[in-house]
C-alpha cells in the first residue's frame, strides 16, 4: 500500500470539508460583506439533527436529509429576519452585525445544548464502513462520499452564479446594491436566497462530518477556524477558491501529521500567516 | 440607540443561556441539628466532559434518595447541591469557593475531569473541607508529598492502575512492541507518560507515541506512522471521538492490530462512531455485570436516567456518595477534620463497582480507596461493550 | 403617466424636496433643470422608490405608487438611470443587460436570445462590439450607453435619467441625445434630468425648473430655454 496515496487522499477528503464551509462563508461574504463568526455553529446544528433524525428518531437517511434541509431553512431565516434585517434598519455598523453573528453562534450552541443535550454523541455513517480500494490504496465510503458531495456542491453553486438570473442577481447584489435595486432586483429576497444557501451548505457540511467526528452543541468553533483558513488561503473574494484553499490545507495537515507529527497544525497555520503578509488577497484573489 | 438595544438584547439573551445549567439551586442558612446535612458535587454538566458529569451526579443523587428514605445521617437528610464548572478549572475553583462559603457543604465531590479537580482541590484544601473525587483519574491528585493531600480521597481507581493492568493483559497475550495514540492535551501525553514509564517497567517496548489534536478529523497519518513502526499492539489513550476515528482508520487500510483503550472510552458515542471496526477492542472498566449489586444497580439507574449506557460514570457516583455517607455517620454529620478522621477510618465497605466482593477502605496514608481487586476488562463486540474477564492482573502495587 | 403631487422627501431628517409637484405625460420628454443640490437627484430616487417620499404622492399610469418598491416599480415599467450608473463593472456588458431583464422572473437561457438584446444592440453597436467584455473597462460614455441599455432591457415605458452627460465626451453625448430621441420615438417616455440645459431643453417637450428643492418654473422646453431667468442663471447670460 502506498503511503502518499493513503496521506494525500485523508488530506483531500478533511480538506473538502473544510472547503465546504468555506464555500458557505463566502457565499454569505461576497453577497453581504458579512464576516459569519455563526457558521460553523450553522455546521454544528447540521450535525445535531442529523444526530436527531438518525439516531433519536431513527428515521431514514432520506428524511433526516430532510429534517436537516428544514432546519437550516429555518436558520436562514432567523439570521436575515432576527439579526441582519433588524440591525440594518437601525443603520448599525458591519461591525456591530459581525459581533451579533458570534452571539447568534452562542445561543444556537447553548439552545442545541438545552434541547438535545451538551454532549458528544455518536452517529452512525450514512454506508457501512466497508473500505473501498482504489489501486493500492484504501478509503472509507464516508469520506469518498464527502468527496464526492463536497465537489458536486461547488460544480452547482458555480453554476447556480455563473449560469442562473437568481445567481447572477445575487452576485450583482454583492457588486452594488445600489446597481441592484435599479435592475429591478428584489435585494430582501437576494440576501434570503444567499443566506439559506450558506446554511443549507453548511448543514449539508455537518451531515456529512457527524459520522466522523460525532455531533455535539460545541463542535462549531475547531471546524469554523479551518474553513476561515482555507477562505483566507483562497481568497476572500472568490466563492470557489476556499475549496482550494481547503484542499491545501487538509493535505498539507496530513502530510505534516505523517513527518513532522506535533508540529503539524502550527505549520499549516504558519503557512497560512505567511500567505497573509505576502499576498493579502489569498492565492486566488480573482473577484467571481 | 435602539440598535445598541437590541445588540445588548441579544448579548444578554446569550450569556442568559451560557449561565442557563450553570447553577443549581443554592440555599442559605446555617446547620442546626435538624438541617439537611449538604453536600457539593463539582464536575461538568455541560459541554463534551458532560456524558460522564451528569451520569456521575444523577449516581450521586441516586444514593442520595436512597440513603434519605433509610433514614438519613443519623436521622438528618442530605441536601445534594450540584454545580456545573463545564470543564473548566476556573470555573471549578470558583465552584468549590462558592459551595463552601455560601452554600457551606461538609464535603465536595470532585467530578470526571482531571484539570477541574486538580484546581477545586487545592481551594478546597485551604478551607479544610474534604473531597472525594468520584470519576478523575489522573495520579497526581492523590499525592502524599502534595499539599492538598490530607483533604483530598479517591474513590476510583488512577490511571497508573489501570495501565499496570493492561501492561499485564499485553504480556500474557506475548506483544512486545507497542504503540501509543493520545491527543496533544495535558491529560493525553501525562497519559503517554505514564503509559510509557509503567510498560517499560513492565519489560514491554514503547515503540512509538503519536499524538493528534482533540477534534481531529482525520487520523491517517498518526494511524501509518503507528504501522510503519511495526507494532504488535496499539495502546489508545484518546477520548471517544477520536478513538473511533482510529479504529475506522484501522479497518481503512485493513492492518488487524490487537488494540487496548483506556477506560474514558466507555461511552455510547465511541461504539456508535466505530461501529463495528472497534471489534475486539479491549478496555478496562469498573463495573462486572456478573456482580449481583452492579446487576441491582443498572436496573435501579435505568429506570430512573438511562443516561449511561456503560454505566461506569453513574456507579462511581453511587459509590462515592455511599463511602461519604458512611463516613458523615461516623462524623455524625460533621464536616472538617472529624470528617476526615472519619473517611481515614473507613474500612471494608461495598461497592457496587469494581470485582467480585471488592471493598474500599482508606487508612492515613491511603486515599484511594480501591483494592487490588477493582478492574474488569470489557470486549468491544459488534458494536457494542461486552464483559470480557475479571480475571484481571492486579494493578496494585 | 407621472404625477407628482406636492412631495416632500430628504435625508436623515433635513427635506430636500418641499412640495414639489410636476407631470409627465405619455410620449413626451420631460427635463428637470436646476443648480447642483436643487434636489434634482433626490425628487428622481424618491420616484423610483430607493427614497421614502415624506409628503405627497405620486401616480404612475394613474396608480398610486408612493413609496413602492423599486423593483416593483420597474415590473410596472419604470426605470431608473441613476447618475452614478451603478454598473457592476466585474461582470460582463452581457450579463448586465441580462440583469437588466430581473424584474421579470425569466429564465436565463431563453433570454440570451431575446429581442431586446438586438433592440438595444441596434441602439448601441458598441455594446455588441464589447459584449464579453468587463463593464468596468469601458470608457464614460460607453457605461452611459450600458445604463441606459440595462435600463431598457425591462422594456419599460417610463425612462428616469440622471445627468446621463456627466463626464462625457461631448461627441458621445450628442450620439447619447440622439438615441433618446429615437427611444422616444419608439414610445418610450422620459423624465429628465441634465445640467447640460441647452441640449437637454432643446429636445424636450416639457420642462420644469427646481431651486431649493421647489419648482419656480414649468413650460414647454423653449419657454423656459428662452426664459431670461434661466438664461442668466444656467447659460451664463448670453
Amino acid at each position: 500500500m502506498d503511503v502518499y496515496g493513503q496521506l494525500l487522499i485523508a488530506g483531500i477528503s478533511t480538506g473538502s470539508i473544510y472547503g465546504l464551509i468555506a464555500l458557505a462563508f463566502l457565499i454569505i461574504y461576497n453577497s453581504t460583506q458579512i464576516v459569519n463568526f455563526a457558521q460553523g455553529e450553522m455546521v454544528m446544528v447540521g450535525a445535531m439533527m442529523t444526530f436527531f433524525g438518525l439516531s433519536f428518531h431513527s428515521f431514514s437517511y432520506l428524511s433526516t436529509f430532510f429534517i436537516v434541509i428544514g432546519s437550516m431553512i429555518v436558520i436562514a431565516f432567523i439570521f436575515q429576519h432576527v439579526l441582519v434585517k433588524p440591525l440594518q434598519k437601525q443603520g448599525a455598523s458591519m461591525f456591530s452585525i459581525i459581533i451579533g453573528t458570534i452571539a447568534l453562534g452562542i445561543v444556537l450552541s447553548e439552545g442545541m445544548g438545552l434541547w438535545l443535550g451538551k454532549q458528544q454523541y455518536g452517529v452512525p455513517p450514512i454506508i457501512p464502513n466497508n473500505p473501498i480500494s482504489l489501486g493500492n490504496i484504501t478509503i472509507l465510503p464516508q469520506n469518498l462520499l464527502i468527496i464526492i458531495i463536497s465537489w458536486s456542491l461547488v460544480i452547482s453553486i458555480w453554476y447556480f452564479f455563473n449560469r442562473t438570473m437568481t445567481g447572477l442577481s445575487l452576485r450583482a447584489v454583492s457588486i452594488s446594491t445600489e446597481g441592484a435595486q435599479v435592475s429591478g432586483i428584489k435585494i430582501s429576497r437576494m440576501l434570503a436566497i444567499g443566506f439559506t444557501l450558506s446554511a443549507v451548505v453548511s448543514g449539508i457540511g455537518g451531515l456529512l462530518i457527524a459520522p466522523v467526528v460525532g455531533a455535539s452543541p460545541y463542535l462549531g468553533l475547531s471546524i469554523a477556524v479551518k474553513g476561515f483558513a482555507a477562505a483566507i488561503l483562497g481568497g476572500m473574494g472568490n466563492i470557489y477558491a476556499g475549496m482550494i484553499g481547503g484542499i491545501i490545507i487538509g493535505i498539507s495537515e496530513s502530510f505534516f501529521s505523517f513527518y513532522i507529527p506535533s508540529y503539524a497544525e502550527a505549520i499549516t497555520f504558519t503557512i497560512m500567516l505567511f500567505m497573509l503578509v505576502v499576498k493579502p488577497t489569498g492565492l486566488f484573489p480573482e473577484h467571481s | 440607540m435602539r440598535k445598541l438595544k437590541i445588540f445588548s438584547l441579544i448579548l444578554v439573551l446569550s450569556f442568559g443561556l451560557l449561565l442557563v445549567g450553570c447553577n443549581s439551586s443554592s440555599t442559605q442558612g446555617s446547620s442546626g441539628a435538624d438541617d439537611p446535612i449538604k453536600v457539593g458535587y463539582i464536575g461538568a454538566l455541560s459541554g463534551g466532559s458532560s456524558t460522564m458529569g451528569v451520569p456521575g451526579k444523577n449516581g450521586i443523587q441516586l444514593a442520595v434518595d436512597e440513603i434519605n428514605a433509610d433514614g438519613g445521617i443519623n436521622g438528618r437528610q442530605i441536601e445534594l447541591i450540584a454545580a456545573d464548572d463545564k470543564a473548566d478549572p476556573a470555573t471549578s475553583a470558583t465552584q468549590a469557593q462558592k459551595l463552601i462559603n455560601e452554600d457551606e457543604v461538609v464535603a465536595i465531590l470532585g467530578g470526571p475531569n482531571s484539570g477541574t479537580v486538580k484546581a477545586n482541590s487545592e481551594v478546597i484544601a485551604q478551607y479544610g473541607v474534604p473531597e472525594l473525587i468520584t470519576i478523575a483519574m489522573n495520579d497526581t491528585l492523590i499525592d502524599p508529598n502534595s499539599a492538598t493531600f490530607p483533604t483530598t480521597f479517591r474513590m476510583t481507581e488512577d490511571n497508573s492502575y489501570d495501565i499496570r493492568a493492561l501492561a499485564e493483559f499485553l504480556i500474557g497475550e506475548g506483544h512486545q512492541n507497542i504503540g501509543v495514540i493520545a491527543d496533544n492535551t495535558a491529560y493525553g501525553q501525562s497519559g503517554t507518560e505514564s503509559i510509557k514509564k509503567i510498560l517499560e517497567e513492565k519489560g514491554l517496548n514503547v515503540e512509538i507515541a503519536v499524538d493528534h489534536p482533540v477534534g481531529a478529523k482525520d487520523l491517517t497519518a498518526q494511524t501509518l506512522k503507528l504501522r510503519e513502526a511495526n507494532v504488535d499492539a496499539v495502546y489508545v489513550f484518546s477520548l471517544g471521538p477520536e478513538g473511533a476515528l482510529f479504529m475506522k482508520t484501522l479497518k481503512q487500510i485493513d492492518w488487524k492490530v490487537p488494540v487496548v483503550g483506556g477506560r474514558g472510552l466507555n461511552m455510547k458515542a465511541f461504539v456508535d462512531l466505530a461501529g463495528d471496526a472497534a471489534d475486539g477492542m479491549i478496555l478496562p472498566t469498573v463495573i462486572n455485570p456478573n456482580k449481583p449489586e452492579a446487576k441491582e444497580f443498572i436496573e435501579k439507574y435505568d429506570e430512573k436516567y438511562n443516561d449511561d449506557p456503560t454505566h461506569v460514570y453513574s456507579s462511581l457516583g453511587y459509590d462515592s456518595m455511599y463511602l461519604l455517607a458512611a463516613a458523615l455517620k461516623k462524623s455524625d454529620g460533621e464536616g472538617g477534620d472529624a470528617l476526615i478522621e472519619a473517611l481515614e477510618s473507613l474500612k471494608d465497605i461495598p461497592t457496587v463497582t469494581g470485582g467480585m466482593d471488592h471493598t474500599a477502605s482508606f487508612t492515613d496514608d491511603k486515599h484511594n480507596a480501591v483494592n487490588e481487586n477493582y478492574i474488569i476488562f470489557n470486549q468491544v463486540k459488534n458494536g457494542a461493550f461486552e464483559f470480557y474477564t475479571d480475571e484481571v492482573e492486579s494493578g496494585w502495587e | 403617466m407621472l404625477k407628482v403631487k406636492n412631495v416632500s422627501a430628504g435625508y436623515d431628517g433635513i427635506d430636500v424636496l418641499h412640495e414639489v409637484s410636476l407631470n409627465v405625460n405619455e410620449g413626451e420628454i420631460v427635463s428637470l433643470v436646476g443648480l447642483n443640490g436643487a434636489g434634482k437627484s433626490t425628487l428622481l430616487k424618491t420616484i423610483s422608490g430607493i427614497l421614502p417620499a415624506k409628503k405627497g404622492d405620486i401616480y404612475f399610469d394613474d396608480q398610486k405608487v408612493t413609496n413602492h418598491s423599486t423593483d416593483s416599480l420597474v415590473k410596472k415599467g419604470m426605470v431608473h438611470v441613476p447618475e452614478s450608473r451603478f454598473l457592476f463593472p466585474a461582470l460582463s456588458v452581457k450579463e448586465n443587460l441580462l440583469l437588466g431583464t430581473a424584474a421579470k422572473d425569466n429564465k436565463f437561457r431563453k433570454l440570451k436570445s431575446d429581442e431586446l438584446f438586438n433592440f438595444v444592440f441596434d441602439l448601441f453597436p458598441v455594446l455588441k462590439e464589447r459584449s464579453s467584455q468587463r463593464a468596468g473597462t469601458l470608457s464614460g460614455g460607453e457605461q452611459q450607453m450600458l445604463a441606459i441599455g440595462r435600463g431598457l432591457m425591462s422594456n419599460p415605458k417610463l425612462l428616469l435619467l440622471d445627468e446621463p452627460s456627466l463626464g462625457i465626451a461631448p461627441i458621445l453625448v450628442e450620439k447619447i441625445f440622439e438615441s433618446l430621441l429615437m427611444l422616444n420615438k419608439e414610445g418610450i417616455t422620459i423624465f429628465l434630468v441634465e445640467q447640460n440645459v441647452s441640449i437637454s431643453l432643446d429636445i424636450s417637450h416639457h420642462a420644469y425648473v427646481l431651486d431649493l428643492g421647489k419648482v419656480i418654473m414649468s413650460g414647454t422646453g423653449k419657454e423656459v430655454l428662452n426664459n431670461p431667468q434661466t438664461q442668466e442663471v444656467y447659460l451664463g447670460g448670453f
